[in-house]
């Protein structure tokens, strides 16, 4: 899978999709062009980047395409284009979580400002997802024990209630405390919490 | 012969035969029987436009019955009560025969108002066809101009970023001013091809070029078929075509409307082949054009040309009805057959050759 971002072009008009292709390359980016919204889905592997959607195709239109990914799970931001876009259309694409709707004709500044918004949102979304995922990974290897008192350094206790709770030395209480910080890779209690928050 | 000159004359002839019948029933005994052909004076005089023709030729044709009595008292032995109901036998056919023409009359009236009513109603409802079928071109017009509108826009700005100093893209940008210039022409292809449509909008007569009609509004469909995911095949006779004189636009609303359907027919069914075929035949006295679609066929083909049948659920019903009307105005015959795999339209319409004008 290329780690670099993709910005994918489906669009059903020759044309339009070569003029979109040449536009997204402007930005240094690989563009990938499709002229359905079938064969993007059989190319596309949740590689990073952002999705230029038309609306109006034949077959899967954008915004069954939209609703796909999103059913599916698939977060790519989708900057979606329509040849005359009424309101109905734009609420829905909207809805769907789209960066924006471009009305057709439209300037290249435009379109290159969204596309750009549109990967580094994609860029920072995969970010805080890869975060949460490994914040996930280092909770998981904390055994039930170690995951009790982290519970009760989220709740504020001290080392002394959580000793009389758990009916621990106080010392025992701090070894375990010390091992889970490690575990989970927090260097302060304030830290610790952050990370119990972010997911 | 006969007939132009009863209907230019009727009132001359009527009055003409009124005075040979009265000239004949005075001269000879015939009782009752001389009186008969004073009804078909009435019945001449009922045919002229005026209404109060028949009545006042009625009225005279009875006053002579009478008078004639008068004048030639009955020769013989037939007493006077026989002429008496004789006469008013005569009066009673006069009378019977007007009362009956009247009646006939009035109908006659009221069946060429109605008839009027209707002619008039087709045209409102074709003018509205019309104006419908405007709405839907400018729509499709509307996103067939956009396109390449969107990708003019784009590539002339490509193009000029290309064109700042110290970019060494001299192919990238030859690429883009080559497709602006590629898609203006498309543009103005679109525009052309409205202009052509455009041109006449009342009903003309002119030489009609059947392959050039269905190639335009074929074009003017295109957007709306590919939206679709149809494919319109075109299978065209050479040209040119024998010239068939007319309505170039209704023709193409008829082709317009065909070919929607068709499309229309192909949505509905949803799987299957998605294809319409357009072919035109050049025959030696007529010209054929047949539309043949995949969609969900027809149940009553002997009903779609009713007006206000139709099985869409938006559908007036009227768009066939008035296409085999501008058809037939125009001499030709328009049918549907409903074929294992969809439906198949056809109309014909006559070739003005040299030789049968």
């Amino acid at each position: 899978m290329s780690l670099e971002p993709t910005i994918f072009v489906v669009d059903d008009d020759e044309a339009v999709r070569r003029a979109l292709t040449s536009a997204g390359a402007l930005l240094g980016h690989p563009v990938r062009g499709f002229a359905s919204a079938a064969e993007f889905l059989t190319a596309y592997d949740t590689q990073p980047g952002c999705l230029v959607l038309d609306i109006k195709m034949p077959g899967m239109t954008g915004l069954e395409l939209q609703r796909k990914l999103a059913d599916d799970g698939v977060a790519i931001p989708i900057v979606m284009i329509s040849g005359h876009a009424d309101v109905r259309i734009a609420v829905e694409a909207m809805t769907l979580g789209a960066v924006t709707l471009l009305e057709k004709p439209f300037r290249l500044d435009e379109l290159l400002a969204h596309l750009r918004r549109a990967v580094e949102k994609d860029r920072t979304e995969r970010e805080t997802r890869n975060k949460a995922a490994d914040i996930d990974a280092r909770l998981a290897a904390l055994t039930p024990k170690e995951r009790e008192v982290l519970d009760m350094i989220a709740a504020g206790k001290t080392n002394r209630a959580m000793a009389e709770e758990l009916q621990l030395s106080v010392r025992a209480v701090e070894d375990r405390r010390a091992r889970l910080m490690k575990k989970v890779g927090a260097h302060s209690v304030a830290e610790l919490v952050r990370l119990l928050g972010t997911p | 012969m006969i007939r132009r000159l009863l209907a230019a004359h009727p009132l001359g002839l009527s009055l003409a035969l009124v005075l040979v019948v009265f000239l004949v029933d005075l001269s000879l005994p015939l009782g009752v029987a001389s009186a008969v052909p004073y009804t078909f004076a009435v019945l001449l005089a009922l045919s002229a436009r005026p209404g109060w023709f028949g009545p006042a030729v009625a009225g005279l044709c009875g006053v002579l019955t009478i008078a004639k009595m008068e004048l030639v008292p009955e020769r013989g032995s037939t007493e006077m009560w026989k002429v008496i109901v004789n006469r008013c036998l005569a009066l009673f056919a006069i009378s019977m025969t007007l009362l009956l023409g009247m009646l006939r009359r009035q109908a006659t009236a009221e069946r060429a108002r109605a008839e009027e009513r209707v002619a008039e109603h087709q045209a409102d409802l074709a003018h509205m066809g019309r104006l419908s079928l405007l709405g839907q071109l400018a729509a499709g017009l509307a996103h067939e101009l956009n396109q390449p509108l969107a990708a003019v826009c784009l590539q002339a700005d490509i193009a000029a970023r290309l064109a700042e100093p110290g970019t060494p893209v001299r192919q990238e940008l030859a690429g883009a001013l080559s497709e602006i210039t590629e898609q203006s022409s498309r543009a103005a292809e679109i525009v052309r091809s409205i202009r052509r449509m455009a041109r006449r909008t009342d009903p003309g007569c002119d030489p009609i070029d059947l392959n050039e009609a269905v190639r335009t509004v074929a074009r003017l469909l295109d957007w709306h078929a590919h939206r679709s995911g149809v494919v319109v095949e075109l299978h065209l006779a050479n040209d040119p075509v024998g010239p068939t004189f007319g309505d170039r636009v209704q023709i193409e609303q008829v082709l317009f409307n065909l070919i929607q359907n068709a499309i229309e027919a192909i949505v509905e069914r949803g799987d299957g082949p998605r294809t319409i075929t357009i072919d035109t035949v050049d025959g030696r006295d007529v010209l054929i054009v047949t539309v043949r679609d995949t969609g969900i066929g027809i149940k009553n083909p002997e009903r779609v040309f009713e007006r206000f049948y139709t099985t869409k659920p938006s559908g007036m019903g009227m768009g066939l009805a008035i296409s085999r009307s501008i058809i037939e105005a125009h001499g030709g015959t328009m049918r549907a057959v409903s074929v294992a795999d969809g439906a198949v339209f056809s109309f014909t319409l006559p070739v003005a050759r040299k030789e049968n004008p």
